[in-house]
C-alpha cells in the first residue's frame, strides 16, 4: 500500500513539476488583475478603522467589553504548578491565565480559586487542575463553582494533555443573567481557553458511562492497573451527576434543587427536563454562591456575586416546630428546616409541602444532599417516591 | 469511524505525494504543486458533483414556486454584479445612513453596536453607499409603494486581534424588489446580492496587507464572487410565508439552500441543503434554534462524514439526551 502511495506521489509530483511554470504565470496574472481593487479596499478600510478606533478611544467602554476585563496578572504559572505537583503542598490558590489565540493578552480567560491534583487516566500521571473558584471569560461570562477534570485520549506526540472540565455552579453572564446548573467543556487542551456548554444530568450520566468505558478499554489495552483519581467505581453505582452535585460547593438549597432535578431526570421517571427548567429560571438560593464565602481579585466579580445573591433568597417565615399555613388555595406549609451535617456545618433551607410525610422525605432529601451523603442519595430518592409519589419530592413546586 | 479512516487515508496519500516530491531534486516547487494538485482536483470534483445536483425540489407549491423563480433569475443574472445593476436609474436622494437602513433594515449605529458585542468591528463606507431606482419612487424620505431598487456598498469587518487580526472588505450590489409602506417593508420581498470580498492582515508600518496564498485554487476560491437570493415576507405575512435563501459560489463549492418555515405561534422549522442534499434540519422558536438540530451523514470529497444531532434551547447549545422542541 505504501509503495502505491509513494508511486502516486512521484507521478503527481512529476506532473505538477511540468505544469508548475504555466500555473505560476497564470496565478501571477490573476493576482495582478485584482491588485488595484484590493489596494483601494485596503486604503478605505484602514482610513475607516483608524477613524473608528480614534472615536472609540474617547468613548466609554461598553459594559460587555469591560466585563471581567482586563485579565489580571497570573499568580499561578508553570513553576507554581510544578512545585505544587512535586512538593506535596496541602493547597494551592491563585490565578491562572489560559490562552485564547483570538484575543489580545488583556482579554485572555482565567481561573481564580483553589487548585487540586488529579490523575490523567490516559497519561497515567498526575496533573494540577481547578478545584473550586471562578473561570472568567472577559466580555462573556463567569462560571463559579466546583470543577472536575476528566482526562481524555491524548496521543504521545501531543504536547498538551486533553481533557474535559465539568463545573457544577453558576454562570454569570455579562448581561447580568445568572443561572445555576452543570456546565461542561469537552476536548479541552491544557493551557487553552475553555468553552463551557450547559449540560443536563442525563448527559453527565451518559458522559460518565462513555468516559468509564473508554478508560477501561484503554487500561485493558495497555494492561495496567487503574490507579488514583476520582473513585469512579463508587460514582458509577450512584450516578455521576449526583456525586458532582453533592460534592459541589453550592449552598444547600441550590444543591438540593439540582439534586432533585438529577433524581428526576436520571434515577426517576422524570421527563428529563427538570434541570433544564431550573437552569433557565435561576434558583432561589440562599446565602452566597459559595458556602465558603470566597472573595476574588477578578475585576468586578465580587460586586457581581453580591448582585446575583440580592433578592434571590426567599424568606422563610414559618418555624420548624409547626409551620405556618400559606394561602388556603394551596394549603401548603413552608418551614425552615435546619440540620447539622456530620462534619459539623449547619444549614437552614425552606421546605414547602402539603403532605407531612412528603415534607419529611423532603427534609431527608435536603439533608442528604446538603451534607453530601453520597451513600444515601439513592435512598433519599426512594423515600421521595414513596412519600410524595415523585422521585424528586415534587409534591409542591 | 469510517470518516476517521478515510481521513487518515487522505493524509497518507498526501504524505505519499509529498514524499514523492521530495525525491525530485532540482524541482523546488514540486512539493507544493503536488499537494496543490491533489487538493485542487478533489475540491473541483466535489464542486462539480454538488453543482450537478441543482437545487432541492419541493412538493409544497409555495416553496417550489420560489425555487423556479430563483432558477430563472440565476440563469439571468448569475453572479454578475454589473448585470444586476445594469438597468438601475436615478439616484435615490437619501442621506448615507438612511440609504444604509433602506438596504440593511437596521440602523448603522445599531448594527455596529451589535457586532461590537462580539468583539467584531463592522463598518460601512458611508461615502460610497448609493441606492438607485429600477422602478417605483424614491425621495429624501425613502421608498414608498411597490419598487425595485439597486444598492451598492462597501463593508469592512475586523475580527480577532494581534497576529490573528483579519480585516475583510466586501463590495456588494443588492437588487431589492418589494413594497414599502410608511418606511417599512410590507409583503413579499426578493433580494439578490452579489458580493466580492478581499481579506487583509496587519502589514508593515500599521498598514494592511492582502492575505496571500500560492495555492492557485485557494486564491480562485477567495476571489470568486458569491451570489445570494433571499425570499422573505414582511408585515402580516411574516409568520405565514417561508424564508428561503440560495447561496452560490461554485469555485468555493457553495451551493447552499436554506428554508425556514414559520408558524403564527413563533415556532418554525429550518432545513439546510448543499446541492439537493439535506445536510441539516431542526425546529426553531422566535427565530432561534430550539430542539434537536440533526446533521445528516453525507460524503465530502469521497469521504464519509458522520451525522449527529445537537440540542438547542432558545439559541443556546445544551448537552443533553432529551431536547424539548421536537
Amino acid at each position: 500500500m505504501r509503495s502505491v502511495l509513494v508511486a502516486l506521489g512521484v507521478a503527481v509530483a512529476l506532473a505538477a513539476c511540468l505544469a508548475h511554470s504555466t500555473a505560476q504565470a497564470q496565478t501571477a496574472q490573476a493576482q495582478t488583475a485584482g491588485a488595484d481593487l484590493k489596494a483601494g479596499m485596503a486604503s478605505d478600510a484602514l482610513r475607516l478603522l483608524q477613524q473608528h478606533d480614534a472615536a472609540a478611544a474617547e468613548a466609554a467602554p461598553s459594559p460587555k467589553l469591560s466585563f471581567l476585563a482586563p485579565t489580571p496578572a497570573q499568580t499561578v504559572g508553570e513553576a507554581e504548578l510544578e512545585r505544587f505537583l512535586s512538593a506535596g503542598a496541602a493547597s494551592l490558590r491563585g490565578l491562572h491565565v489560559r490562552d485564547d489565540p483570538a484575543q489580545p493578552p488583556g482579554r485572555d480567560p482565567y481561573f481564580e480559586g483553589d487548585f487540586k491534583r488529579t490523575r490523567h487516566a490516559y497519561l497515567e500521571r498526575d496533573l494540577v487542575t481547578y478545584d473550586s473558584g471562578v473561570y472568567a471569560i472577559p466580555g462573556e461570562a463567569a462560571y463559579v463553582g466546583t470543577f472536575s477534570y476528566f482526562g481524555q485520549p491524548t496521543e504521545e506526540w501531543e504536547t498538551h494533555p486533553n481533557g474535559s472540565f465539568v463545573v457544577v455552579g453558576k454562570r454569570l453572564g455579562w448581561d447580568g443573567r445568572s443561572d445555576t446548573g452543570i456546565y461542561i467543556a469537552e476536548q479541552a487542551i491544557a493551557g487553552f481557553g475553555l468553552r463551557f456548554v450547559r449540560a443536563t444530568p442525563e448527559y453527565l450520566d451518559q458522559f460518565e458511562r462513555r468516559h468509564l468505558a473508554a478508560v477501561e478499554a484503554y487500561r485493558r489495552e495497555v494492561a495496567e492497573e487503574a490507579s488514583g483519581g476520582l473513585d469512579l467505581g463508587a460514582v458509577l453505582a450512584l450516578g455521576f451527576g449526583a456525586a458532582l452535585i453533592g460534592s459541589s460547593d453550592l449552598p444547600g438549597m441550590d444543591k438540593l434543587r439540582l439534586g432533585q432535578a438529577f433524581v428526576s431526570d436520571v434515577m426517576g421517571e422524570g421527563d428529563g427536563q427538570a434541570l433544564l427548567g431550573i437552569a433557565r429560571s435561576g434558583l432561589p438560593g440562599g446565602g452566597g454562591l459559595f458556602t465558603g464565602g470566597q472573595s476574588f481579585r477578578t475585576p468586578g466579580l465580587d460586586g457581581l456575586l453580591a448582585g446575583a445573591v440580592t433578592g434571590q433568597a426567599p424568606v422563610a417565615q414559618a418555624t420548624a416546630a409547626g409551620g405556618a399555613a400559606q394561602a388556603a388555595q394551596t394549603a401548603a406549609t413552608t418551614e425552615t428546616f435546619s440540620f447539622t451535617c456530620p462534619a459539623g456545618d449547619r444549614h437552614s433551607i425552606p421546605v414547602t409541602y402539603r403532605n407531612p410525610a412528603c415534607g419529611a422525605a423532603m427534609k431527608t432529601f435536603a439533608e442528604v444532599y446538603g451534607c453530601n451523603l453520597i451513600g444515601d442519595f439513592a435512598l433519599a430518592g426512594q423515600r421521595c417516591q414513596q412519600a410524595c409519589g415523585h422521585p424528586q419530592c415534587a409534591e409542591v413546586r | 469511524m469510517v470518516g476517521s479512516c478515510s481521513y487518515r487515508g487522505k493524509i497518507a496519500a498526501l504524505a505519499g505525494a509529498l514524499l514523492g516530491a521530495g525525491l525530485l531534486a532540482g524541482c523546488d516547487a514540486a512539493t507544493t504543486s503536488a499537494a496543490q494538485s491533489l487538493s485542487a482536483s478533489e475540491h473541483r470534483a466535489e464542486a462539480a458533483r454538488i453543482g450537478a445536483q441543482g437545487s432541492p425540489q419541493f412538493a409544497d407549491p409555495k416553496l417550489q414556486a420560489i425555487v423556479r423563480d430563483f432558477e430563472a433569475e440565476y440563469a439571468r443574472y448569475g453572479r454578475d454584479a454589473e448585470k444586476l445593476a445594469a438597468d438601475a436609474g436615478a439616484l435615490c436622494p437619501l442621506a448615507p445612513e438612511e440609504a444604509f437602513k433602506l438596504l440593511k433594515q437596521v440602523g448603522y449605529a445599531e448594527m455596529q453596536a451589535e457586532y461590537a458585542k462580539w468583539g467584531v468591528t463592522s463598518l460601512t463606507d458611508l461615502d460610497a453607499i448609493e441606492v438607485r431606482v429600477v422602478s417605483g419612487d424614491c425621495d429624501a424620505q425613502g421608498v414608498e409603494g411597490p419598487a425595485e431598487i439597486v444598492g451598492r456598498s462597501r463593508g469592512i469587518l475586523r475580527t480577532g486581534s494581534g497576529e490573528l487580526e483579519r480585516v475583510t472588505v466586501t463590495d456588494s450590489v443588492e437588487r431589492i424588489r418589494g413594497s414599502w409602506a410608511g418606511g417599512e417593508r410590507r409583503g413579499p420581498f426578493r433580494t439578490i446580492a452579489v458580493s466580492r470580498s478581499a481579506s487583509f492582515e496587519p502589514g508593515a508600518a500599521g498598514g494592511l496587507a492582502a492575505e496571500a496564498t500560492d495555492w492557485a485554487y485557494l486564491a480562485e476560491m477567495r476571489d470568486a464572487p458569491t451570489a445570494m437570493w433571499l425570499y422573505m415576507s414582511h408585515g402580516p405575512a411574516f409568520a405565514a410565508d417561508p424564508v428561503v435563501t440560495f447561496t452560490r459560489n461554485p469555485e468555493a463549492a457553495l451551493f447552499g439552500t436554506t428554508v425556514v418555515e414559520r408558524r403564527a405561534d413563533g415556532t418554525g422549522y429550518s432545513r439546510m441543503y448543499q446541492g439537493s442534499e439535506l445536510r441539516m434540519e431542526g425546529p426553531t422558536r422566535n427565530g432561534k434554534m430550539h430542539g434537536w438540530q440533526v446533521r445528516h451523514p453525507h460524503s465530502w470529497q469521497g469521504h464519509a462524514v458522520a451525522g449527529g444531532r445537537d440540542c438547542w434551547q432558545d439559541g443556546e447549545l445544551v448537552k443533553t439526551t432529551t431536547c424539548p422542541g421536537e
